[in-house]
């Protein structure tokens, strides 16, 4: 486990890193390339999906695709963000700066009021 | 920290892995940004689910399958994700594949060592129904029917996705159990330190 440490972008790569390595010992044996399609969890992305109802089996390849899609949709989501924290002439992405890409998009209709 | 075995959030180092390599050098996130993202990858997963699963139903399956998952996409205005998306479920196709071909490797030189041996028939028989089972406890990807497809040497229809349970604790759930395994793990770390590494403003 790691030991405390304080906010830093170091110690979060490292924090990642221990957790990369224990991905990389799970995807070794999906990929023979060391770049995972996604470095988001399909399982944890598949209990997402369980919750919904209506949905009775879905294919690994629908878990792994919706997988790289909210992989996609995080980068989307932040450089949209950016866009409002550097107008403000801001280093740091804020609260403010997500409602605002979330008012701004339409793609992102779906996330109003949903971030409460 | 209590670790829910439900918990429907994304693990927050990497969601801000995710989005500090979008952004230029230097630029954070405020721990609350975080928050918020976090929750909106949630509920992403669950609109794209939502919409994937209708074309599923439209189309009499009880499956989700890739297809519809694009057909989201198109639906919920993110159609730019398709192309990419294609490439990576050619990439995924690619692996599966290798694993399979891996797999029946390890089959064949187990039974060509038997053979080698120089065990009876019968023996030899045996042998090989162990095989069978191991090679269908090992499928880590798919449940028992890959296992048994490859038994009888058929071709696995890739167009016919792996269907996994997404309902009860079935063969499905095994089906990704290394990737539970790693990813409890994962979950103990990240879950004690997340907090404590994001960067506050």
């Amino acid at each position: 486990m790691e030991p405390d440490v304080t906010g830093s972008q170091q110690n979060g790569e490292g924090d990642s890193e221990a957790k990369a390595g224990t991905e990389d010992m799970m995807n070794a044996s999906m990929s023979t390339k060391s770049n995972r399609i996604t470095r988001l969890p399909l399982t944890r992305i598949k209990n997402i999906m369980k919750t919904d109802p209506d949905v009775t089996l879905a294919s690994q390849e629908s878990v792994l695709l919706i997988a790289k899609a909210t992989e996609m949709f995080l980068q989307h989501f932040a450089k949209m963000s950016y866009g409002h924290t550097a107008r403000s002439k801001r280093k740091t992405i804020k609260r403010q700066d997500i409602d605002l890409s979330v008012e701004a998009l339409d793609a992102y209709a779906f996330l109003e009021g949903m971030l409460e | 920290m209590a670790e829910r075995p439900e918990d429907l959030n994304l693990p927050h180092s990497v969601i801000t892995r995710i989005m500090k390599e979008a952004v230029p050098e230097g630029v954070s996130v405020s721990k609350e940004a975080r928050n918020a993202v976090s929750k909106a990858a949630s509920v992403f997963v669950l609109y794209a689910t939502s919409c994937a699963n209708n074309y599923a139903l439209k189309g009499k399956r009880k499956t989700l399958n890739a297809a519809d998952v694009f057909a989201a996409m198109k639906d919920m205005e993110f159609e730019e994700f398709i192309e990419p998306l294609e490439k990576s479920l050619q990439e995924f196709r690619h692996e599966q594949k290798g694993k399979k071909e891996a797999s029946e490797k390890r089959k064949q030189n187990r039974s060509d060592a038997e053979k080698a041996e120089g065990e009876d028939s019968e023996q030899n028989i045996s042998s090989e129904m162990e095989d069978s089972r191991e090679d269908a406890e090992d499928e880590e990807d798919v449940e028992g029917e890959e296992g048994e497809d490859e038994d009888i040497d058929e071709d696995i229809d890739d167009e016919d996705d792996d269907e996994e349970d997404i309902d009860d604790e079935e063969d499905g759930e095994d089906v990704e159990e290394i990737e539970d395994d790693g990813e409890e793990n994962v979950g103990q770390v990240e879950d004690v330190d997340d907090d404590d590494v994001q960067e506050v403003e």
